[in-house]
């Protein structure tokens, strides 16, 4: 877990801002508590739909049934956080043959009623230190 | 009407205002006791017998059907919603014992811990609802149970299936047949070919086009073939037919598109037509399409071959109602009309003209079953039927109908009995010898199982066990015996 802030720390000082907050994550209901989660935080609409150019993209070994994560320094703005659970170790996240989800997933705000979450409604404004709660589907 | 009753009546509804849940009881049908639902397992408990239990029917009867109907008082609006619940009916020398246990979903072990539901049902919105992971989060597992590769199925149509330990009746986790169908659609009504291999299909109506799977689970449980195809139509499909060369799917004009909940998104299209898919049963090639006048249809009874096609029976209705309202306002125990009753249809399906002649049995039926170990000749037809002059409610007679005459033979409960799907229980001949389902008396307040002879059900039952407990209404199930 340390390993990871230092990582996230590094990664958004890069980006010059004079406003910068913490991002705290807290991911609940983690309901096979073994392999890695992985997440995104995402700055952009585009990039959010895209799934590509991610400001910040981690992982972090799973060990219990709830993970907290802190993103350190994380210049002012809105982003959206996209998590998925690799229970298998496999480096995906698991689907069906209709391309559904096996694995846990979740997005902040714990938006997208069905399917996948719109960077809209998965948006959060970081203006200042800030907590934030994704239950894993 | 005298001036005493009048005041009485005045003074009733009064009454109504000052308790609302009082004025559900005194509105609602007798047969809002079947709907009431249960909150925990239902423990072993002794029946009493009346007559002699026939050495052929020592065994089990496991049923499934929507038990969990309320939570943290919060209440389920359509009878498709509350979590499944196995009931196990055990017949033996010892005499007869039941036991109900609720089937530990994913969805029921997550809204148990939470104490409240925590998911839509496929009729009713929850509020604060969660965002599910895939169908699986809010399956239920609450339509059917069937004996497979030596364990039960605990079956819903929009998920997996779970297994469950036909003695304990716990349950054993979701039946993988391979990994990357973890969670498609499977529908509740697998059908058995003469070796014991399962065939089903199950419908995804909620992509971005729909589409239609097709299993074939061979009888030690390995997937022999499974296969997808994109149909012009999303319309409800709940059951099928299989002959000895065919699987046929009928894609009914109950077309389901957006909507608050699975329920609100079915619209009845009377002037689209129905199709029936006929599928090659060997390669799961689409042969043809045949379109029929709109049709909406729950269950089928068994199909057979002939020299231009094949034939089968169904319980058809003229729409969707009873779905969309009938069975919302049963779940919420509320007076009828459930709108109407389905009719006992033959289909005669030419395949070389592409056509299907449709012929009224002159009879309302539901939950059709039939004997299993012949399943695609023509043979009696078993079912549910209002009984004669009876108010539009659950049924209160058990028939067999021979699908060629049209002859009924019937035994009527009344009106204060309501009877469930029958079960052909095989004899030591050819013939089905026995008949057995279960019922709940609202008058008195008791669920119990009936056993007739399958060739006499005029006669009435030639035993009974019945105890002072009340089993919800379900759906379907199987008969096991020891």
């Amino acid at each position: 877990m340390k390993k990871l802030i230092v990582a996230a720390s590094v990664t958004t000082a890069l980006v010059q801002q004079v406003a910068a907050a913490d991002l705290g994550l807290l991911v609940e209901n983690i309901t096979d508590p073994q392999g890695t989660l992985l997440w995104s935080v995402f700055d952009s609409a585009e990039a959010f739909a895209a799934d590509t150019r991610p400001v910040v993209s981690a992982r972090s070994r799973v060990t219990g049934n709830k993970l907290r994560v802190t993103l350190h320094d994380l210049p002012a703005g809105v982003y959206a956080i996209k998590l998925y659970h690799d229970a298998n170790g496999n480096g995906e996240l698991d689907t069906n043959m209709l391309g559904i989800p096996v694995e846990g997933y979740g997005f902040s705000n714990n938006a997208g009623r069905r399917g996948p979450a719109s960077f809209e409604d998965a948006s959060v404004a970081v203006d200042r230190d800030t907590q934030i709660t994704i239950r894993l589907r | 009407m005298q001036r005493r009753a009048f005041l009485q009546g005045t003074a009733a509804l009064a009454a109504l205002h000052a308790f609302p849940g009082l004025a559900r009881d005194v509105q609602s049908p007798p047969w809002a006791l079947g709907f009431q639902g249960v909150s925990s397992d239902l423990p072993p408990l002794p029946m009493a017998v009346r007559g002699k239990i026939p050495e052929a029917c020592t065994g089990t009867l496991y049923r499934n059907g929507p038990a969990l109907y309320e939570r943290a008082g919060q209440r389920y609006r359509h009878w498709f919603d509350p979590d499944g619940m196995i009931q196990a009916f055990r017949f033996g020398r010892e005499g007869a014992v039941h036991a109900g246990r609720f089937v530990r979903t994913r969805k029921f072990r997550q809204e148990a811990a939470a104490g409240r539901f925590l998911f839509d049902g496929a009729g009713t919105r929850i509020s604060g609802s969660l965002p599910p992971r895939n169908n699986d989060d809010f399956n239920t597992a609450n339509i059917n149970v069937q004996a497979f590769d030596g364990e039960l199925l605990a079956l819903w149509e929009a998920g997996s299936a779970y297994r469950v330990d036909p003695e304990s009746l716990e349950t054993l986790g979701t039946r993988s047949w391979r990994e990357d169908l973890a969670g498609v659609p499977f529908s509740a009504h697998p059908r058995f070919d003469g070796r014991g291999d399962l065939w089903n299909i199950g419908s995804v109506s909620f992509g971005a086009e729909p589409l239609l799977v097709l299993y074939h689970i061979d009888a030690a449980g390995r997937l022999r073939k499974a296969r997808t195809h994109r149909l012009d139509f999303a319309g409800y499909m709940h059951d099928f037919v299989l002959t000895g060369r065919y699987l046929v799917a009928l894609n009914s004009s109950a077309v389901l598109g957006k909507g608050e909940t699975f329920i609100d998104s079915m619209r009845w299209e009377p002037s689209r037509a129905s199709q029936l898919l006929v599928f090659d049963k060997d390669s799961f090639d689409l042969l043809h399409t045949v379109e029929v006048p709109a049709a909406f249809v729950f269950h089928f009874g068994n199909g057979w071959d002939t020299r231009s096609g094949l034939e089968f029976t169904a319980c058809q209705y003229p729409d969707a109602r009873l779905a969309t309202i009938g069975m919302a306002r049963l779940a919420r125990q509320q007076p009828g009309p459930y709108h109407d009753e389905p009719r006992l249809l033959r289909y005669r399906v030419d395949l070389h003209r592409g056509q299907a002649a449709v012929t009224d049995l002159g009879i309302d039926l539901e939950f059709p079953g039939f004997d299993r170990r012949r399943p695609f000749e023509p043979q009696a037809l078993f079912g549910v039927s209002k009984g004669r002059n009876s108010p539009s409610g659950p049924a209160s007679a058990v028939v067999r109908v021979n699908p060629s005459s049209g002859e009924v033979d019937r035994f009527d409960y009344g009106d204060g009995t309501l009877v469930e799907e029958p079960l052909p229980v095989p004899g030591p001949g050819a013939a089905a010898s026995y008949l057995v389902h279960s019922y709940l008396d609202v008058e008195r307040r008791r669920s119990g199982v009936s056993i007739l002879r399958a060739d006499a059900l005029a006669d009435g039952p030639v035993a009974t066990a019945e105890m002072d407990r009340v089993v919800p209404l379900g759906f379907h199930g199987c008969f096991l015996t020891a």
